[in-house]
Protein backbone atom coordinates (compact mmCIF):
# COMPACT_ATOMS: atom_id res chain seq x y z
CA UNK A 1 0.00 0.00 0.00
CA UNK A 2 2.60 2.51 1.08
CA UNK A 3 5.06 1.13 -1.49
CA UNK A 4 3.78 3.46 -4.23
CA UNK A 5 4.86 6.42 -2.10
CA UNK A 6 8.52 5.39 -2.01
CA UNK A 7 9.56 6.36 -5.57
CA UNK A 8 7.57 9.59 -5.22
CA UNK A 9 9.27 10.52 -1.95
CA UNK A 10 12.70 9.63 -3.31
CA UNK A 11 12.27 11.74 -6.45
CA UNK A 12 10.89 14.68 -4.48
CA UNK A 13 13.94 14.53 -2.20
CA UNK A 14 16.49 13.95 -4.93
CA UNK A 15 15.24 16.78 -7.17
CA UNK A 16 14.53 19.31 -4.40
CA UNK A 17 17.92 19.06 -2.73
CA UNK A 18 20.00 20.79 -5.45
CA UNK A 19 17.34 23.51 -5.92
CA UNK A 20 16.39 24.54 -2.36
CA UNK A 21 18.98 22.76 -0.18
CA UNK A 22 18.59 19.81 2.22
CA UNK A 23 16.76 21.56 5.06
CA UNK A 24 14.12 23.16 2.83
CA UNK A 25 13.72 19.96 0.84
CA UNK A 26 12.80 17.98 3.98
CA UNK A 27 10.68 20.89 5.26
CA UNK A 28 8.70 20.87 2.00
CA UNK A 29 7.78 17.19 2.34
CA UNK A 30 6.85 17.68 6.00
CA UNK A 31 4.52 20.66 5.57
CA UNK A 32 3.14 20.40 2.02
CA UNK A 33 2.75 16.60 1.92
CA UNK A 34 1.71 16.63 -1.74
CA UNK A 35 4.37 15.28 -4.08
CA UNK A 36 3.10 16.46 -7.46
CA UNK A 37 2.79 20.08 -6.31
CA UNK A 38 6.24 19.88 -4.72
CA UNK A 39 7.69 18.70 -8.04
CA UNK A 40 5.98 21.53 -9.94
CA UNK A 41 7.37 23.97 -7.37
CA UNK A 42 10.89 22.60 -7.80
CA UNK A 43 10.61 22.71 -11.59
CA UNK A 44 9.30 26.29 -11.60
CA UNK A 45 11.95 27.47 -9.11
CA UNK A 46 14.55 26.08 -11.53
CA UNK A 47 12.86 28.00 -14.36
CA UNK A 48 12.94 31.24 -12.29
CA UNK A 49 9.15 31.57 -12.43
CA UNK A 50 7.52 34.26 -10.29
CA UNK A 51 6.09 33.20 -6.93
CA UNK A 52 2.51 33.95 -8.02
CA UNK A 53 2.79 31.40 -10.83
CA UNK A 54 4.51 28.86 -8.55
CA UNK A 55 1.83 29.25 -5.87
CA UNK A 56 -1.04 29.20 -8.39
CA UNK A 57 0.30 26.09 -10.11
CA UNK A 58 0.64 24.27 -6.80
CA UNK A 59 -2.92 25.20 -5.81
CA UNK A 60 -4.33 24.08 -9.15
CA UNK A 61 -2.57 20.73 -8.85
CA UNK A 62 -3.86 20.36 -5.30
CA UNK A 63 -7.42 21.47 -5.97
CA UNK A 64 -8.34 17.76 -6.07
CA UNK A 65 -8.07 17.79 -2.25
CA UNK A 66 -11.21 19.93 -2.22
CA UNK A 67 -13.09 17.00 -3.75
CA UNK A 68 -11.45 14.51 -1.39
CA UNK A 69 -12.42 16.71 1.54
CA UNK A 70 -16.04 16.93 0.39
CA UNK A 71 -16.34 13.20 -0.13
CA UNK A 72 -14.79 12.15 3.22
CA UNK A 73 -16.63 14.78 5.28
CA UNK A 74 -19.76 12.67 5.96
CA UNK A 75 -17.62 9.86 7.41
CA UNK A 76 -15.52 12.02 9.72
CA UNK A 77 -18.36 14.26 10.92
CA UNK A 78 -18.55 12.64 14.36
CA UNK A 79 -15.13 13.80 15.55
CA UNK A 80 -14.19 17.15 17.05
CA UNK A 81 -13.29 20.05 14.82
CA UNK A 82 -9.68 20.07 16.01
CA UNK A 83 -9.37 16.37 15.17
CA UNK A 84 -10.87 17.06 11.74
CA UNK A 85 -8.31 19.81 11.11
CA UNK A 86 -5.53 17.42 12.13
CA UNK A 87 -6.89 14.68 9.87
CA UNK A 88 -7.18 17.12 6.95
CA UNK A 89 -3.47 17.86 7.08
CA UNK A 90 -2.68 14.26 6.07
CA UNK A 91 -5.32 13.88 3.37
CA UNK A 92 -3.04 12.62 0.57
CA UNK A 93 -4.14 10.57 -2.46
CA UNK A 94 -3.40 7.17 -0.89
CA UNK A 95 -5.13 7.99 2.40
CA UNK A 96 -8.16 9.23 0.51
CA UNK A 97 -8.47 6.18 -1.73
CA UNK A 98 -7.96 3.68 1.09
CA UNK A 99 -10.13 5.37 3.70
CA UNK A 100 -12.99 6.07 1.30
CA UNK A 101 -13.19 2.46 0.16
CA UNK A 102 -13.15 1.27 3.76
CA UNK A 103 -15.74 3.83 4.95
CA UNK A 104 -18.01 2.88 2.04
CA UNK A 105 -17.72 -0.86 2.69
CA UNK A 106 -17.91 -0.66 6.48
CA UNK A 107 -20.02 2.30 7.48
CA UNK A 108 -19.01 1.81 11.12
CA UNK A 109 -18.60 5.49 11.86
CA UNK A 110 -17.57 5.11 15.47
CA UNK A 111 -14.16 3.85 14.42
CA UNK A 112 -13.69 5.92 11.28
CA UNK A 113 -11.23 8.33 12.88
CA UNK A 114 -9.11 5.53 14.33
CA UNK A 115 -9.04 3.77 11.00
CA UNK A 116 -7.96 7.02 9.38
CA UNK A 117 -5.07 7.51 11.82
CA UNK A 118 -4.11 3.89 11.31
CA UNK A 119 -3.57 4.70 7.64
CA UNK A 120 -1.84 8.03 8.23
CA UNK A 121 0.83 6.57 10.50
CA UNK A 122 2.52 4.20 8.00
CA UNK A 123 1.86 6.39 4.95
CA UNK A 124 3.35 9.54 6.48
CA UNK A 125 6.27 7.61 7.99
CA UNK A 126 7.14 6.06 4.62
CA UNK A 127 6.66 9.41 2.90
CA UNK A 128 9.03 11.26 5.23
CA UNK A 129 11.69 8.53 5.30
CA UNK A 130 11.76 8.21 1.51
CA UNK A 131 11.91 12.01 1.15
CA UNK A 132 14.85 12.19 3.57
CA UNK A 133 16.53 9.31 1.76
CA UNK A 134 16.03 11.18 -1.52
CA UNK A 135 17.58 14.34 -0.05
CA UNK A 136 20.61 12.36 1.10
CA UNK A 137 20.93 10.73 -2.34
CA UNK A 138 20.31 14.05 -4.11
CA UNK A 139 23.38 15.51 -2.46
CA UNK A 140 25.50 12.60 -3.71
CA UNK A 141 24.24 11.92 -7.23
CA UNK A 142 26.22 13.87 -9.87
CA UNK A 143 24.27 16.24 -12.15
CA UNK A 144 25.47 14.31 -15.20
CA UNK A 145 23.05 11.47 -14.34
CA UNK A 146 20.22 13.79 -15.36
CA UNK A 147 17.92 12.85 -12.47
CA UNK A 148 16.06 16.15 -12.88
CA UNK A 149 14.34 14.42 -15.80
CA UNK A 150 12.47 12.34 -13.21
CA UNK A 151 10.19 15.36 -12.61
CA UNK A 152 8.49 15.32 -16.04
CA UNK A 153 8.55 11.50 -15.89
CA UNK A 154 6.38 11.54 -12.76
CA UNK A 155 3.91 13.90 -14.45
CA UNK A 156 3.85 11.55 -17.48
CA UNK A 157 3.06 8.63 -15.17
CA UNK A 158 0.28 10.55 -13.42
CA UNK A 159 -1.49 11.77 -16.56
CA UNK A 160 -2.73 8.38 -17.80
CA UNK A 161 -4.85 7.51 -14.76
CA UNK A 162 -6.41 10.98 -15.18
CA UNK A 163 -7.46 10.20 -18.77
CA UNK A 164 -10.60 8.13 -18.37
CA UNK A 165 -12.77 9.06 -21.38
CA UNK A 166 -12.98 11.08 -24.60
CA UNK A 167 -13.46 14.39 -22.79
CA UNK A 168 -10.45 14.01 -20.48
CA UNK A 169 -8.32 12.86 -23.44
CA UNK A 170 -9.29 15.99 -25.40
CA UNK A 171 -8.51 18.05 -22.32
CA UNK A 172 -5.00 16.58 -22.04
CA UNK A 173 -4.18 16.95 -25.75
CA UNK A 174 -5.34 20.56 -25.91
CA UNK A 175 -3.39 21.45 -22.76
CA UNK A 176 -0.22 19.94 -24.26
CA UNK A 177 -0.60 21.77 -27.59
CA UNK A 178 -1.49 25.13 -26.02
CA UNK A 179 1.39 24.59 -23.56
CA UNK A 180 3.87 24.43 -26.46
CA UNK A 181 2.31 27.32 -28.41
CA UNK A 182 1.94 29.68 -25.43
CA UNK A 183 5.38 28.94 -23.97
CA UNK A 184 6.85 32.36 -24.75
CA UNK A 185 4.27 34.23 -22.64
CA UNK A 186 5.92 36.08 -19.74
CA UNK A 187 5.98 34.74 -16.13
CA UNK A 188 5.32 31.11 -17.24
CA UNK A 189 1.74 32.15 -17.96
CA UNK A 190 1.58 29.31 -20.47
CA UNK A 191 0.78 27.02 -17.52
CA UNK A 192 -2.56 28.54 -16.46
CA UNK A 193 -3.42 29.36 -20.10
CA UNK A 194 -2.82 25.76 -21.21
CA UNK A 195 -4.59 24.24 -18.20
CA UNK A 196 -7.66 26.48 -18.58
CA UNK A 197 -7.86 25.76 -22.33
CA UNK A 198 -7.71 22.04 -21.58
CA UNK A 199 -10.45 22.30 -18.94
CA UNK A 200 -12.67 24.40 -21.24
CA UNK A 201 -12.30 21.97 -24.16
CA UNK A 202 -12.87 18.96 -21.89
CA UNK A 203 -16.08 20.49 -20.53
CA UNK A 204 -17.40 21.33 -24.00
CA UNK A 205 -16.60 17.84 -25.35
CA UNK A 206 -18.44 16.39 -22.37
CA UNK A 207 -21.42 18.71 -22.91
CA UNK A 208 -21.63 17.75 -26.58
CA UNK A 209 -21.59 14.02 -25.79
CA UNK A 210 -24.08 14.24 -22.96
CA UNK B 1 10.84 35.67 -2.09
CA UNK B 2 12.78 33.37 0.21
CA UNK B 3 12.08 29.69 -0.49
CA UNK B 4 10.91 29.04 3.09
CA UNK B 5 8.11 31.61 2.85
CA UNK B 6 6.97 30.23 -0.51
CA UNK B 7 6.92 26.71 0.94
CA UNK B 8 4.84 27.88 3.92
CA UNK B 9 2.35 29.63 1.62
CA UNK B 10 1.94 26.51 -0.53
CA UNK B 11 1.57 24.41 2.62
CA UNK B 12 -1.13 26.73 4.02
CA UNK B 13 -3.03 26.80 0.73
CA UNK B 14 -2.86 23.03 0.42
CA UNK B 15 -4.01 22.60 4.01
CA UNK B 16 -6.94 24.94 3.38
CA UNK B 17 -8.02 22.85 0.38
CA UNK B 18 -7.84 19.66 2.46
CA UNK B 19 -9.66 21.12 5.46
CA UNK B 20 -12.26 22.90 3.30
CA UNK B 21 -15.18 20.51 3.73
CA UNK B 22 -13.92 18.18 6.45
CA UNK B 23 -13.25 20.89 9.03
CA UNK B 24 -14.50 24.25 7.74
CA UNK B 25 -17.53 24.22 5.45
CA UNK B 26 -19.15 21.01 6.66
CA UNK B 27 -21.89 19.25 4.80
CA UNK B 28 -22.66 21.56 1.89
CA UNK B 29 -20.68 19.62 -0.67
CA UNK B 30 -19.05 20.92 -3.83
CA UNK B 31 -21.44 22.78 -6.17
CA UNK B 32 -22.21 20.64 -9.22
CA UNK B 33 -20.88 23.12 -11.77
CA UNK B 34 -17.54 23.44 -9.98
CA UNK B 35 -17.30 19.67 -9.67
CA UNK B 36 -17.77 19.36 -13.45
CA UNK B 37 -14.81 21.64 -14.10
CA UNK B 38 -12.60 20.18 -11.37
CA UNK B 39 -12.88 16.75 -12.98
CA UNK B 40 -10.64 17.98 -15.81
CA UNK B 41 -7.95 19.57 -13.67
CA UNK B 42 -5.46 16.64 -13.52
CA UNK B 43 -5.83 15.78 -17.24
CA UNK B 44 -5.26 19.42 -18.22
CA UNK B 45 -2.56 20.48 -15.74
CA UNK B 46 -0.16 17.56 -16.01
CA UNK B 47 0.51 17.77 -19.79
CA UNK B 48 0.96 21.55 -19.46
CA UNK B 49 3.60 20.85 -16.81
CA UNK B 50 5.68 18.28 -18.67
CA UNK B 51 5.27 19.05 -22.37
CA UNK B 52 7.87 21.82 -22.57
CA UNK B 53 10.31 19.82 -20.45
CA UNK B 54 10.36 17.16 -23.16
CA UNK B 55 10.15 19.16 -26.41
CA UNK B 56 12.47 22.03 -25.44
CA UNK B 57 16.09 22.43 -24.36
CA UNK B 58 16.91 25.76 -22.71
CA UNK B 59 13.62 27.21 -23.97
CA UNK B 60 14.09 26.26 -27.63
CA UNK B 61 12.18 23.48 -29.42
CA UNK B 62 14.63 20.57 -29.73
CA UNK B 63 13.46 17.11 -30.70
CA UNK B 64 17.02 15.85 -31.11
CA UNK B 65 17.67 15.99 -27.34
CA UNK B 66 18.10 12.75 -25.34
CA UNK B 67 14.99 13.77 -23.36
CA UNK B 68 12.50 13.75 -26.24
CA UNK B 69 12.89 10.12 -27.37
CA UNK B 70 13.26 9.05 -23.72
CA UNK B 71 9.95 10.76 -22.94
CA UNK B 72 8.28 8.92 -25.83
CA UNK B 73 9.49 5.63 -24.34
CA UNK B 74 8.20 6.73 -20.92
CA UNK B 75 4.81 7.71 -22.40
CA UNK B 76 4.38 4.21 -23.84
CA UNK B 77 5.43 2.56 -20.58
CA UNK B 78 3.20 4.87 -18.53
CA UNK B 79 0.21 4.14 -20.77
CA UNK B 80 0.79 0.39 -20.51
CA UNK B 81 1.80 -0.04 -16.85
CA UNK B 82 0.29 3.05 -15.13
CA UNK B 83 3.18 2.68 -12.71
CA UNK B 84 5.15 5.67 -11.44
CA UNK B 85 8.11 3.45 -10.59
CA UNK B 86 8.38 1.79 -14.03
CA UNK B 87 7.88 5.09 -15.83
CA UNK B 88 10.71 6.72 -13.88
CA UNK B 89 13.04 3.75 -14.24
CA UNK B 90 12.55 3.24 -18.00
CA UNK B 91 12.53 6.98 -18.68
CA UNK B 92 15.84 7.52 -16.87
CA UNK B 93 17.46 4.46 -18.46
CA UNK B 94 16.25 5.58 -21.91
CA UNK B 95 17.63 9.08 -21.26
CA UNK B 96 21.01 7.57 -20.30
CA UNK B 97 21.02 5.45 -23.48
CA UNK B 98 20.10 8.39 -25.73
CA UNK B 99 22.71 10.59 -24.04
CA UNK B 100 25.33 8.06 -25.19
CA UNK B 101 23.87 7.64 -28.69
CA UNK B 102 22.83 11.20 -29.65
Amino acid sequence: MAVGIVPFGLIVGITAEPVVGSAHAVFMSAVIVAGASQLSTIQLLTDDATWVIILMTAMVINVRFLLYSASLEPHLRRTTRIARFAMSFFLVDQIYALSLSSFTNHPNRRHAAWYYWGLVTPVFTVWMSSSVMGVVLGARVPDSWGLGFAVPLVFIALVFPAITDKATRASALVAAIVGILAFSLPFNLFLPVAALSGIAVGMSVEARNA
Amino acid sequence: MPDALLIVLIALGTFALRASFIAILGENGVPKRLRRGLRFVPAAVLPALFINQIVRTDGQINLASPQFPAALVALVIAARTRSILWTIVTGLVAQAVFMKVL
